[in-house]
This record gives C-alpha cells, structure tokens and sequence, in this order.
C-alpha cells in the first residue's frame, strides 16, 4: 500500500471528522461520533491497520500523522463536548427560570398579645433593678386583699375599689397588692418583688375601664429604704417605658402606704396618671410580723391596660379582649 | 367638689391665680381635673332696661323691645320670651359678644323684617342653669346696678370654679372650710372663717315640747334639734342661689338652701324636718333615733318608697320613721312652700352606722359621703349655730326650743414625732442648684466636689424649724421634749379623722413641703433580680405556641351564668349577668373568638391563652392556671401555592401542631383515646399524659357542637392544666439540657408491615416492640417510626395494614446480622403472639 493512499485516507478523516463533531447536536450524538472515530472498531483503529503493510522507513512519519489527526479529532471532541454543557445548562437555566416577584410559602408565627408584651418588657425593666416574680391568687381573702392591707371593714377606702364576693365570703381580688402579703409572710426582708396579675372591680365597662383588668405591683422592703429611693426607682422605670418626659408626684392617699403618690407623665401635652404608689404603712409591716423601726419599704401598683394604650394609642380598653384577628396582627 | 374661688377668697386672702392655685392644690393631694372660668360665659353682657316693649308686627311670639344699656340712644331688641316686660332690669348680650355655653355670637340681625341689635338673655344662655323659662331679670330693690353695667359680678359670673377631688382619709375636706384651710397652708394666706353669733332662744307661743332619744350613743354621738316659728318659706336671696350654683347644688327654698349652704362651708350635714307634720304624729314630740326594724319602711325626699333593714339609723318621731339617719330625710316630714315652723336638726352620726345604712339603700347623698368619711364633733355647734343665724336673718324663723343629747368625749390627741424617723422615711431633699455660691465655681474639680459634698451635709435635710414652720401652718402644734429633736404634736379637732400616727405627720410634712422637692434616689443596697423558673418556662411555653403559628389571646374571666353546671361559681354581687360566673374552662371563650373572627371574616382564628380557671369542689372554692388553643384551617401564606395542598387542618396536622411545641419544649406525652367530654367528637380526642400525670385533652370538635356555632369542619381544640406542664419544664435537665453522648457506628434497619386489628392502638404496638427488644435493661431498638397504613382492599376486614421501621444500633460497635436477627424476630413473635398480627415481611 502507498504511503500517500494511507496519508490521504488520515487526512481525510480529519477533515470529515471535525466537521461532523462541529456539527453534532447532543452529547449522545457526540459519543456516537467519538466511538465510530477513535473507538477501538472505530475508522482511526480500522485505517491503522494498514500500518503493517508501510515500509519500515515510513512507518515512523504516518505515525505522527496519525497521532496528529488523533489529536486533533479528540481536541474537536472535548471542545465540542464542553460547548453541549454549557448549552444544556443554558437551557436548564432557562428552563428553570421562575417569576420571583410570586409569593414564598410559610406558616405565619402567632402575635404576642400587647398585654402580654407589656408585661413582659415592664417585669424584665424590674428584673434589671434587682426584683422578682411573684404571684398569688386571684380568688382571695377579705384578709389579703383588704385587712393585712390596713384597710379593715368599713373603711371608706374600700369604696375606691369595689368588689366582687365569692359565695363562701372571699372575693376576687381588686388588686395585686394582695400578692404583698402573701410574700412578706413567706420571706424575710429585704425583698424586691414585681407582681403581675388579673384583678378585678366592679366597675361598669367603657372605652377605658372594664370589670377585669391587669395590674402590676411592685415591692421593696429593706432597712434605710426612703420616699427619694421610691421616686428614684418609679422615674427609671417610667423613663425605661416612656422615654424621658416630664414626670411628677402628686400627693395622694392608699390605706396601705404613707405618704403616698400618685404619679403622672407629661404625654401629647397633658399631665397622665399613670401609677399610684407611696412608703409601706407601718400597719402592714406590722400585720405581716415585721419591726417598721427597722424596717421600711416602698410599694407601687399600676395597670398594664392604661400603659398597653397609651404606648400602642389603643383607643378602646374592649380590643385588648376580644381577640379580633385584625387587631391581633398588628402586634 | 365644687370651689368657688370667690367665696374662697373670703375665708383666705390668697393672691395666686386660679391656675397656679389649681396646681399647688393638686400636688398637695387635692386633685384639681378642671377649671372653670366663668369670666368668658357673660363677657359683654351688661344691664339693660327695657324702655318699651312692643308685639312684633309680623310675629306674634315676638316682641320689640327699646333697651337702654347705658349707650346714648336705646338699642331695639327682638325678644321671644314671653316674661318679657317693660320696667324689667335684663341681661343685655352686646353686639359683638361671644356667648360660649350656648355658642353663639351675636351680630346685628333682622327676625322677621324687624333689625335686633343684642340679645335678652336667659340663665341657661349664660351658663348658670340648664333651662330657663324666659330671660333673666335683676331684682332693684336688691344689690346697687345701673344700666350698662357688666352683669357678671351680679351673677357670680366673675369667678373661677375649681373641681376638686379631696382623697378618702380627709374627712375635713369636703368643706369649703377645709379647703380654705389647706389654701391657707399651701400660700401662707391668712385665714377667716365665719363669725357665727351666740344663740338666743326666743319665748314661743307654745309650751316646750320637744324631746330627743338616742338608742345607740355609738351611732349618734349628739343630736341637737331645734325648733324655730314663724318660717316664711321663699326663693333664697341672689348671692345664696349664686353661691350654690357655683357649688353645683340646685336652690330650692330658703330654708333648705340655708341646710346645703352650711353643709357646703362647714362640711357638717344638716336637716330641716316640717314642724307641723312631725307633730302630727303627736305630742309631745318626741324624736327617737334608733335602728329600724325590718317591718318599717319610709318614703324618702326623692320619691321612693324604701323598705328599712336593720342596718337602717334612722330617726323616729314618736317612733315613726321620718328620715334615714344621715343619708336622706323623709318625703312626709320634708319642708315644704306651707311650713311656717321647722325643726333643725344638727347630728353626728357614726361613719360606719351611715356607711352601711347608705350601703343597704344603695344610696349616696352630699350628707351620706360626709358622715361616711366622719363629721368633725368640733363643728357641729357653730355649724348648727350658723345655720340658725342665717335662718333667723333670711326666713325670719324664731328659735324657741333647743334639746340636745350629747355623748361626745372630749379628749385631745398628742403624738410623738422624731425628726430622726421624718428623715428615715423621706430621705435627702433636693439641693437648691441657686444657693449655690458662683464665685467658687471653677475651684478645681476636687475642690467643687467637696464642697457639693458639705451641701448636702447641710441642705440634705428637712430642719427642725422646717418641720415645725409646715405642722404650725396646718394648725398643729408642737412642743419640745427632754430629748432634742422630738417633739409632742397636739392634734387640731379637725384631723382627728386621719392624723393618729406619727407617719401620717410624716406625710403632712412630705406633702407641704412638695414631693418634688426631694431627690431621686436608688436604694444603696441590691440583688441580682432573676425571672423565676416558673416564669422562665411560661416564656418558653408561648414562644413555643406562637412559633406554631397560634396567636397569644387574653379573654375576660367571665362565663355564661349555668354554662358551668354546679362547678360553676358566680358572685354574689354582679353588676351585670354577663359579667356575673367564672369560667371553668377556656375553651368556650376560645370558640366564641373563633366564631367572631369568622363572623367578620377574618378567617380561622389560631390561638391560645393562658389564664385561671374557677370551680367548685366539695373542699370549697378551688381555682388553677390553664393553658388552652384553638386551631382550625391551615393559614399558610403563599396560598397558590399551598391551596395545592389542601387547605383544610387534618386532625393529624393538628396534632402534629401540638407535638412540635411539646418536641420544641424537651416533653413527651402520651395520648390516650378519650370520650369524657361531650364539646368533643368521641372517636377524635385524646386524652394528653406527661410523665403519668393527667395533662388535658386536645381533639375535634363535636359535630353537634361545629353545626350549632356554624364552624368549619376542621377545629380542633386543647385545655392543658398549665402547673403539670410548667412542673415538667421547669427541671434542670430541661431548662439546662445535658450532653448525652450518641452513637457514630450505622445503624441497621428492618421493616415491619402485618395486617392487625382496628381495635390495637399504634402506641401499644410500639410499646410492645420496645419492650420485647430489651434484654437485660438496654436496648438495640433505638428507634420504631409508623411509615404506612393502609385500610381497604385486600385488607381483611376489621383490621388495618400497618408498617414500622425498626432501627437497631449500638454505641459502641458495628450491630453484625447474628446480634439483630434475634432480637428482630422476638419482636415478631411477641406481635404475632400479643395481638395476632399477619406479618407480611
């Protein structure tokens, strides 16, 4: 066989290949075409086998043609190979594309309720000054409510806060500063408590008052407590919740505290009342065992309703209660 | 109360203007909530006298009148009201006033074709009445005026009302005497109080009569009546009728106006009784006061007919009822346009006698509130003496006959004060910033610090002279003891209701000298504050229930009277039904909100609460904390989405619901079939089990229950006893989770599907495998997870086609077939053997 037949025959295959490998479409197509070109069946293998036939001198010269038209054909291949990739992930791409303007897909986490939240910030607020939780029940005793509280029958205070009876003689409680006495006979001195708490009057229900409510009493009780620590404590705590207005304290009577505030904030102009506080009675130090020689303290008792209102400028006290979802959302 | 800054000028000479009067007042405890000035309702309203008066000519309810208001020609007004005359003295309204109670300016206008050049007033046009039956006229005869002259010092429109709340210890304070008082305190002011003339009792034409009773001395300390002739009963003179206004008491007649005027000034409750018609009920009268008896009953000045309990003070004449002690007098015996003879009567009855009295009738009146509080014994007999006065002067009553039972005690009160203990209670006082001494200002830091530091050595603190200087200006009085900085403080008669300790010194002395003027302080000594755990884990709790998407809801406490059946309880006193039982459970309230939000179409309601709830149990009244929810609808957003999905709550994604949160919390609980509750479908509740003790209950709605309240089909609810819950977080190892060390060797797993009866509950058949697979206390079974059920065809019938994944590991090798195989076929046998399964693998 000539040289130049088999010469011809390579380069020629060369010529056809690149051009089919240029022109084929898939990946598939293109393995067909790498295996029918340098398969070992494939036209390279099968034009090789004439090599046997070459005189030895030209054996080495069609060799490297070979390996050039190999070359050449497997670099077509790898080219085109990586070009289908990338057209095929163009296409996915493509293909996958998605209007990212439509909505995700979730379960929305429930609300706090504004009470909640409320009371949360305000029992974490006394938590940082040095108070704990303490709690007591909402049923409760002439005694806990009113009498350890120096407030025995018949005192023209208990009209301040009218009261719901019980059957069997107690009452729900119309305040938490029953949760007071509760703790001081169960601890010694000194004590720093914050008292959240449902509590209830008989009162008629409006925009801003309703016959169950929520309180929250604090306590302190300690040996050389004074009224400044008391102002001193109630101006950080109002700070914390309303930012730094005006604040004053009103002169006022408690049968439980002596003397005794009531506190207002300047707010959108007008003096608000806010809290009702004032130095423990010596009374009650007495009811719950305790010397008011050595010791004294401060109490103040405030509703978290009045301050869920103001802050979130609720304009009616029934929203708080009546779980309507487009008032719940907000929160 | 009312105050009427002109009269209180009377009996203080204070020269602060309302509003900073107004403002001292209410830092002192005397809240003022409003202010009215009176002097803008008549500004421009003069004195007019009506020349001429003609009918209108094209209207026969109108009248033309020629008014001379002091100008240089008369001014024609049309009027309408029909008390119209010429001759008459009339408040004039200018052209160009501006009358703010009725809102109205006036300008020149023509009424029917007729020019008007002003307006005639009445009282309600000036604000001094509600309604009037025509214009107002100035009586000559009475007061000096001319025309043209500013109405309003006539009409007491020159004044400014302060509405006052006094607080409930200060029995003296609703008076105007009280106030004046405490004015005086507050501005340094000097004090007048009323002189009242000595009595003299005057020859009647009738014998002596009159006797008094008292049953109870506790409950009537004194009673003076006094009886006086010759009474003409008549309008009250203009500056009383003004007087009362301001004070926003109603004139009536002399005599009843002259009772109210002393209440008013001296705090001390009055009643004027119908001589005549006590005698009717015979005589010698004799005026008994004693409790009643439940058979008696009275009909009251206001109309009503009140039956009388023994809680009841009340006075008697000859026995008879004739007025509720205190609280309100008799229509019967009441004075009337007839009476010519009048018994005074001046009493001081217990407050706690009063207060139960008013309590039983459910009536409060100026004198209930008084005596509630306790009437000053040292002023029933200038009050009583003053009322005669005036009486006499104005009615030209004549006292003849005056008894008196007496049992008050003299006695005087004296108190220890310390001012150690005044500074013990109210801590340091405010520097004064401008006593400062400027020059020494820019001394280096160290030397103002110092010197800050001596000031408060020597401004710290309330002085002895302080002290004294604010109790002499409340009418105490204070004498040195042996020991230096103790005082006796001599109590005046007129706070022996609220100044009885030595801390309510302390407080007179705080309020005097101004809150404000002491320091903020912290106090010196303090703990770390912590959240308690049960606070800690209540936290935890509704993170976990919000993050399942259920919303935080508070609800009252109330519940629908007889919804709770013999549980329930409900108070005694309520002021409405629906706010009269506690609820005993929470779950009610929660499809009461849940049907609201449908109602307004808001959607499925997805919440819970946490709160008491109240019963009755054998050991009496019982109440406990709860925690309940509601689900219903799946409310994922992207609805395009989900709707794919189905958007109904199966009972398994609301259990699922339930599960995260209790997974989320570190607890496992058991559930159990249950069928207690007749609000649930039987076959769709479960009853919930947390470490052996009863949690609650969670399941479907009955469908009776769904149908009556218009409810989707898919809501589910839960009520779980919240202590069992937060006993269950509330330990260490929840709170604080400890490492557990896991397994890093694989897992071998084996599938388990058999055909079982319906009646067989999956928990068992997983409690059972768990079991069976122990050995010697530990376990390879690590884990048995439910993957399939199938019920239907080829199935047989009764029974349910059930598959487990069963994964054996252990911690410290490669589990081997030889070690799994066993242990696996023992699970097999004991299914086969315990509940007859088919196993199908």
């Amino acid at each position: 066989m000539p040289t130049s037949s088999l010469e011809t025959q390579l380069t020629d295959l060369q010529k056809v290949a690149v051009v089919e490998i240029s022109g084929a479409d898939s990946l598939e197509a293109l393995e067909q075409l790498r295996v029918s070109y340098l398969g070992k069946k494939g036209e390279l293998s099968q034009i090789l086998k004439g090599m046997g036939k070459l005189e030895a001198g030209d054996r080495p010269r069609i060799g490297a043609v070979a390996n050039d038209v190999k070359e050449v054909v497997q670099h077509a291949l790898e080219q085109k190979k990586a070009d289908l990739q990338t057209a095929q992930i163009l296409a996915q791409l493509e293909s996958e594309t998605l209007d990212v303007t439509m909505p995700g897909v979730y379960l929305p986490q429930g609300r706090v309720h504004p009470l909640n939240s409320m009371t949360d910030r305000i029992l974490d607020t006394f938590v940082g000054l040095g108070y704990t939780v303490a709690d007591g029940p909402e049923m409760e005793t002439d005694y806990y409510n009113f009498e350890a509280l120096n407030t025995p029958p018949d005192h023209p205070a208990r009209d301040m806060q009218d009261t719901f009876y019980l059957p069997d003689g107690n009452l729900l409680r119309t305040h938490t500063s029953s949760v007071q006495i509760h703790y001081m006979e169960e601890n010694d001195p000194p004590i720093r408590i914050v008292a959240p708490g449902r509590c209830y009057r008989r009162d008629t229900e409006d925009a801003t008052h309703a016959a169950v409510f929520h309180q929250i009493e604090i306590l302190a009780i300690d040996e050389g407590l004074t009224f400044t620590d008391l102002k001193g404590t109630i101006k950080i705590f109002l700070e914390e919740m309303f930012g730094s207005v005006p604040i004053r304290f009103r002169a006022s009577y408690f049968p439980f505290t002596e003397p005794s505030a009531e506190v207002d904030v300047q707010w959108n102009g007008r003096w608000l009342e806010v809290l009702g506080c004032g130095m423990v009675d010596p009374n009650v130090l007495k009811a719950v065992g305790y010397d008011p020689e050595v010791y004294t303290g401060f109490a103040a008792g405030f509703g978290v309703e009045r301050f869920a209102m103001v802050l979130h400028q609720i304009d009616d006290i029934r929203r708080l209660y009546t779980s309507d979802l487009r008032f719940l959302r907000q929160f | 109360m009312r105050i009427s800054l002109n009269w209180l000028r009377e009996l203080v000479a204070f020269n602060e203007s309302a509003q900073t009067l107004a403002e001292k007042l209410t830092l002192a405890g005397f809240e003022v909530e409003d202010i009215e000035d009176r002097q803008t309702w008549a500004d421009g309203v003069v004195v007019g006298k009506v020349l001429d008066c003609e009918k209108h000519p094209n209207a026969d309810k109108l009248r033309v009148c020629q008014v001379d208001i002091g100008a240089e020609s008369p001014s024609t007004i049309v009027c309408g009201a029909p008390n119209v005359a010429a001759g008459l003295f009339v408040p004039v309204a200018t052209l160009g006033t501006y009358l703010p109670k009725v809102d109205l300016k006036i300008k020149p206008a023509k009424l029917r074709g007729v020019a008007s050049a002003g307006m005639i007033c009445s009282l309600a046009e000036l604000g001094l009445t509600k309604d009037s039956e025509g214009i107002h006229s100035f009586d000559p005869t009475h007061g000096t005026f001319k025309v043209g002259d500013d109405v309003r010092p006539l009409l007491g429109l020159d004044d400014a009302i302060l509405d006052l709340t006094s607080t409930a210890n200060r029995a003296d304070a609703l008076s105007m005497v009280g106030i004046a008082r405490e004015v005086a305190a507050l501005t340094g002011a000097p004090l007048t109080l009323p002189k009242v003339p000595d009595l003299v009792l005057e020859t009647s034409s009738q014998p002596a009569s009159l006797s008094v009773t008292v049953a109870d001395p506790s409950a009537c300390m004194a009673y003076i009546a006094t009886r006086l002739e010759g009474v003409t009963i008549a309008p009250s003179p203009e500056w009383l009728q003004r007087r009362l206004e301001a004070a926003g008491t109603r004139p009536i007649s002399n005599v009843v106006d002259i009772t109210n005027y002393i209440l008013l000034t001296w705090g001390q409750p009055l009643h004027a009784f119908d001589a005549d018609t006590l005698q009717a009920k015979g005589t010698p009268l004799t005026l008994g006061v004693r409790f009643a008896n439940a058979q008696e009953a009275l009909t009251t000045l206001d109309g009503q007919g009140r039956s009388l309990t023994s809680q009841n003070l009340i006075i008697t004449a000859n026995d008879h009822p004739v007025a509720i002690a205190g609280v309100m007098g008799g229509e019967e015996t009441e004075v009337r346009a007839t009476t010519t003879n009048i018994i005074l009567e001046a009493a001081l009855f217990s407050a706690i006698s009063v207060r139960r009295s008013a309590r039983a009738q459910g009536l409060r009146t100026e004198a209930s509130t008084r005596y509630e509080r306790g009437a000053n014994e040292a002023l029933l007999d200038i009050a009583c003496r003053h009322a005669i006065a005036l009486l006499q002067e104005l009615t030209g009553g004549k006292p003849v006959e005056q008894q008196l039972v007496d049992h008050r005690t003299t006695f005087a009160r004296s108190i220890e004060l310390r001012l150690a203990r005044v500074n013990q209670i109210l801590g340091p006082l405010e520097q004064d910033l401008s006593k400062r001494p400027l020059s020494d200002n820019d001394s280096g830091q160290d030397a103002s610090a110092t010197q800050a530091d001596d000031e408060n050595e020597a401004l710290g603190e309330l002085s002895a002279q302080q002290v004294t200087e604010i109790l002499e200006s409340l009418s105490f009085t204070l004498k040195s003891t042996e020991t230096e900085g103790v005082w006796q403080v001599e109590v005046p008669p007129h706070r022996y209701r609220d100044i009885e300790r030595e801390i309510d010194l302390i407080e007179e002395i705080a309020r005097l000298h101004g809150y404000d003027q002491f320091c903020d302080t912290l106090p010196a000594k303090t703990e770390p504050g912590y959240l308690p755990t049960d606070e800690i884990a209540i936290r935890k709790i509704r993170e976990a229930f919000r993050a399942n998407g259920l919303t935080e809801l508070v609800h009252y406490t109330w519940s629908k009277p007889g919804t709770g059946g013999s549980r329930q309880i409900a108070v005694v006193n309520p002021l409405l039904i629906e706010f009269s039982a506690l609820r005993t459970e929470m779950i009610s309230g929660l499809l009461t909100a849940f049907q609201y939000n449908q109602e307004q179409g808001n959607g499925p309601l997805n919440g819970f609460e946490l709160g008491r709830i109240f019963w009755r149990e054998e050991e009496g009244l019982a109440e406990a904390a709860a925690l309940a929810g509601i689900m219903s609808g799946k409310p994922i957003q992207g609805r395009w989405q989900a709707a794919k999905a189905g958007t109904e709550l199966t009972w398994f994604e609301a259990k699922g619901l339930l599960e995260r949160a209790f997974n989320s919390l570190g607890l496992t609980v058991e559930y159990q079939p249950d069928r207690q509750d007749e609000r649930f479908h039987p076959g769709r509740t479960a009853s919930l089990w947390l470490q052996g003790e009863r949690l609650g209950r969670f399941g479907q709605v009955h469908p009776q229950l769904r149908q009556a309240r218009d409810l989707p089909q898919d809501v589910y609810v839960f009520e779980l006893n919240l202590d069992v819950l937060l006993d269950a977080i509330a330990q260490d190892q929840t709170l604080c989770p400890l490492y557990q060390p896991y397994s890093t060797f694989p897992a071998a797993d084996r599938d388990l599907a058999f055909f079982v009866s319906t009646e067989v509950s999956v928990s068992e058949i997983e409690r059972v495998m768990r079991k069976a697979a122990q050995a010697g206390g530990t376990s390879l079974l690590s884990s048995v997870e439910l993957f399939d059920e199938y019920r239907g065809e080829h199935v047989p019938a009764g029974q349910r086609s059930l598959a487990f994944r069963l994964i054996y590991r252990a911690t410290d090798r490669t589990l081997t077939d030889e070690e799994v195989n066993p242990v696996h076929q023992r699970v097999r046998d004991i299914l086969e053997d315990k509940f007859q399964v088919s196993l199908r693998s």
